[in-house]
């Protein structure tokens, strides 16, 4: 108890920031006894569903300054896992499994395509969701003479724990990590590839663990998202929105902090859920927004990268840290 | 024999159309160095725009290349001046400028997509033109096809002479091989830069246009010609021109060899297994510098 | 049997771009607490062989050691934690990061296993010993090029090498900063670092090397102490008009 007591403390930094992370975690924790609404849980679940592929997305990508989209991928790889193995096993393994297998893929695509630098790789995760999606359309056609598949549906309630849990590790993952040495190393391959390397750090090493420890969330996320879906096919579990909608959340937030991803994803979802609700009033989350509405998200997503190069938690962190500076150079006997 | 003529025309023909789209976009990329998600989107555009003029006036489909092109210079130059310049000069290094240009992209086919969209549903849409077919060899081609494949090799031709021999096509090219030298010869980047962007989205409307003549197409099909022509720049090696003519060629007699023989299904996975490996064994691609 | 001691060994090292050989069988020794200067015209292919040295290129043929051990088929961080830092010509550093911060990352994954307080120790010691404890706080990119260069040795020095490539440390200076330059060296040296420089400004290589080879067009043409060098013959028409 200690030792996790210590290395909590640890990962936060003070004890305002975890004193603030746990009263957070406990409000969210109590939501579904409190709200007499049944969607109310399914929306924070799909808020702390892109919270966590937005945050594992930035967790590799953000640092190492290598744009991944093959977030789609991991997500889709656990929306299927679920969806094959969901009658047999039980939510929490096929949490893990999902989490296991999206790291293993992660190991695999990772040693493969890390030797490619910037655009390339870039070029590589984009095909790869495509190539899934597409191998999953032939596979359903001609294996198994389907067009998709009926999933064993949850209650809202089960959803909205089991991200609970998995935002809480995600989000503790992150901040021990960011202050680990891997973290760093990945700071350093993000700023300058060549130099790191030749100062010692083993950055093929420090890529493909990154990469692949950023895809096993997004996995878990996968295989408990499916779950709300009822039916899944090929289009809805490796469907591109997901490869970039995490991409710019995180941007969108800021990713010099842990919370930027977070803000950003939470902002972006209620926009697209009241961009979503307007037009009819009906809520159909998780799916495709109205056509029309992709316009303004579209300009959205161009205006967010034009204005804010630094997300909006990078621009209150520089505002509140130029605050700061100036009530220091204040002379205490004024 | 019947059906080794039957795959290397009918891919040729299929290659030439996908060559053309792929031109657009090494050019973006080579010298913009903007992967353009949006491309596709220019495209269908072209193609509506044929569908369009031909239902309504009955005139040839190849007029329609008159007023598709103009309109998706304009439009893609001002996108180069207005958005992507901005972000050029926001970021620190070409590689963030790569990222964001990508993302500036998407979230540019997400507005015109759902722009075309919105306005003229999604339904398949095909004009009748050149019903006839052709016999070579004992084997029956359809004549749009053959006509397409003849107009797209003369644009290829014309762009390729375009790049070698005149002096804005020089200029382009420098400005490919080192931006900052090339400013230093006194090439005005901006304006070439604009210029290629604009370029790119010309040669995807001519694109359009033709595909039209010969295929059935809707609003949604954009992002589908976005990655086969991302294919073909990528195997053809980034950038490079002439490697995406080859790469389209290759594409083409591939596509419709694995359609023939296994399942029209498995031609796009095929072309991603094609990438996938090339990407592992030959990243820079098979021109590429 | 030689009468001295090879960090760094090299025979028959090659590297060829495409068709053109850039370093053509090149032997070389770099002897322990000695300063080695390399120097040749342009494209006689120095920063190429220090790119094989440190494995930025792969090297085709030959075998180069260091301390006995072959390395030109590790990567270069395993080069690093073994012994040998290098600095780039053009600088090459952590934009994001402050000056201290980016020597602290040298310290820290410089060596295997170094642990946060060590790292501290390393990073304050050797930014004291090149005279950056200065400017531990200013970002990086808004340094004065002298600055630039010393903290690229700086980084390179937390790692704790061996030996130290230096890769045209003077250029750009001017005469009174390349004098500074050359008291460093010499310091870096007598700290019992090894030191393999490139450089074209012959003042300096002159004064502080103890030995010299020379490249031309990929080949060694000439090896031997500094005065021997400016008197030899074929050096002379390499540098045709410049004065030895």
């Amino acid at each position: 108890m200690n030792l996790i007591k210590k290395t909590f403390w640890d990962a936060t930094g003070s004890k305002v920031q975890s004193g603030c992370i746990i009263a957070a975690a406990l409000a969210l924790a109590f939501v579904p006894k409190v709200s007499s609404d049944v969607y109310t849980p399914l929306f924070l679940s799909w808020i702390m569903a892109y919270c966590i592929m937005s945050l594992s997305w930035s967790f590799f990508s953000g640092k190492a300054g290598y744009v991944s989209l093959a977030t789609a991928s991991f997500y889709g790889v656990g929306m299927y896992l679920q969806a094959i193995l969901g009658r047999e096993l039980p939510l929490w393994t096929n949490m893990i499994l999902a989490a296991a297998f999206a790291f293993c893929v992660g190991i695999v695509i990772g040693i493969v395509t890390l030797r490619l630098r910037g655009i390339y790789f870039t070029i590589f995760t984009f095909g790869l969701t495509l190539f899934l999606n597409k191998f999953f359309h032939w596979y359903e056609g001609t294996v198994t003479r389907t067009k998709g598949r009926m999933v064993k549906p949850y209650d809202n309630i089960t959803v909205f724990y089991s991200l609970l849990v998995l935002f809480a590790i995600t989000v503790i993952a992150m901040l021990l990590l960011n202050k680990s040495k891997f973290g760093l190393s990945l700071k350093c391959i993000g700023q300058n590839e060549d130099s790191a390397q030749h100062l010692g750090v083993s950055t093929t090493k420090s890529k493909v663990l990154a990469f692949a420890l950023s895809a096993a969330p997004v996995g878990a996320v996968g295989a408990i998202m499916c779950t709300k879906a009822g039916y899944i096919d090929p289009d809805t579990a490796f469907g591109l929105n997901y490869s970039f909608f995490p991409v710019l959340m995180a941007i969108f937030g800021g990713m010099a902090s842990t919370y930027g991803p977070i803000v950003g994803s939470v902002i972006f979802f209620v926009l697209q859920d009241y961009l979503l609700r307007k037009p009819d009033e009906i809520m159909i989350f998780g799916r495709q927004i109205v056509v029309g509405d992709m316009i303004i998200f579209g300009a959205v997503m161009v205006i967010v990268i034009l204005a804010m190069p630094k997300g909006l938690f990078g621009t209150i962190e520089t505002l509140i840290a130029k605050r700061r500076k100036r009530a220091q150079e204040v002379p205490e006997d004024a | 024999m019947n059906t080794f003529l039957l795959i290397l025309i009918n891919g040729c023909i299929q290659g030439s159309a996908y060559a053309l789209m792929a031109m657009g976009m090494s050019t973006q990329y080579g010298v913009v160095r903007i992967l353009n998600i949006s491309h596709g989107e220019f495209i269908v555009i072209a193609a509506v725009t044929t569908y369009m003029l031909q239902s309504r006036t009955g005139l040839h489909p190849l007029a329609a290349l008159a007023i598709a092109c103009p309109i998706v210079f304009i439009i893609s130059y001002l996108l180069h001046i207005t958005i992507y310049r901005r972000a050029g000069r926001m970021s620190p290094n070409m590689g963030v400028f790569e990222g964001n240009a990508i993302l500036i992209s998407f979230g540019i086919y997400l507005i015109v997509q759902s722009l075309i969209q919105t306005n003229i549903g999604s339904a398949p849409m095909r004009y009748p033109f050149m019903m006839t077919s052709v016999n070579i060899g004992g084997v029956g081609f359809a004549a749009a096809g053959l006509f397409v494949m003849l107009i797209a090799i003369i644009i290829c031709v014309i762009y390729t002479f375009f790049l070698s021999s005149t002096r804005l096509g020089k200029s382009i090219r420098a400005a490919a091989q080192d931006s900052q030298a090339a400013s230093l010869h006194g090439v005005k980047i901006n304006r070439i830069m604009a210029l290629c962007f604009a370029i790119g989205g010309v040669l995807a409307a001519c694109a359009g246009v033709l595909m039209s003549m010969k295929d059935q197409f809707s609003s949604t099909s954009g992002l589908g010609y976005t990655t086969i022509a991302i294919i073909i720049v990528v195997l053809g090696g980034l950038g490079s021109v002439k490697g995406a003519i080859l790469g389209g060629f290759i594409l083409g007699v591939v596509g419709y060899a694995v359609s023939h023989f296994i399942d029209s299904v498995f031609m796009i996975s095929a072309f991603y297994l094609i990438i996938l490996l090339l990407l592992i064994i030959r990243p820079k691609g098979l021109l590429g510098r | 049997m030689p009468d001295y001691e090879s960090v760094i060994q090299g025979r028959g090292v090659t590297k060829r771009f495409g068709g053109m050989t850039a370093v053509n069988k090149v032997d070389f020794d770099l002897r322990k607490g000695e300063i080695l200067g390399l120097i040749g015209p342009n494209g006689a292919g120095k920063t190429t062989l220090f790119n094989c040295i440190s494995a930025y290129h792969k090297t085709d043929e030959g075998e180069i050691t260091l301390n006995g051990r072959q390395i030109n088929k590790l990567s270069p961080d395993r080069i690093c934690k073994l012994g040998l830092a290098r600095t780039f010509q053009a600088a090459q550093n952590f934009p994001d990061f402050p000056v201290r911060e980016n020597v602290r990352m040298s310290a820290l994954f410089g060596k295997k296993g170094v642990s946060y307080a060590e790292a501290e120790r390393i990073t304050d010691e050797t930014m004291r010993f090149t005279g950056m404890d200065k400017f531990a706080n200013i970002a990086v990119n808004d340094m004065p090029l002298p600055l630039q260069k010393r903290l690229e040795v700086t980084r390179a020095l937390a790692t704790q090498p061996e030996a130290l490539m230096l890769d045209e440390l003077m250029a750009g200076l001017d005469p009174a900063e390349v004098d500074e330059t050359m008291s460093l060296v010499r310091e870096i040296r007598d700290s019992g670092v090894t030191v393999l420089m490139i450089e074209h400004v012959m003042k300096a290589i002159m004064t502080i090397c103890d030995r010299i080879i020379v490249l031309h067009h990929g080949e060694l043409i000439a090896e031997g102490a500094p005065d021997e060098i400016s008197k030899n013959p074929q050096v002379i028409e390499v540098y045709l008009g410049e004065e030895v």
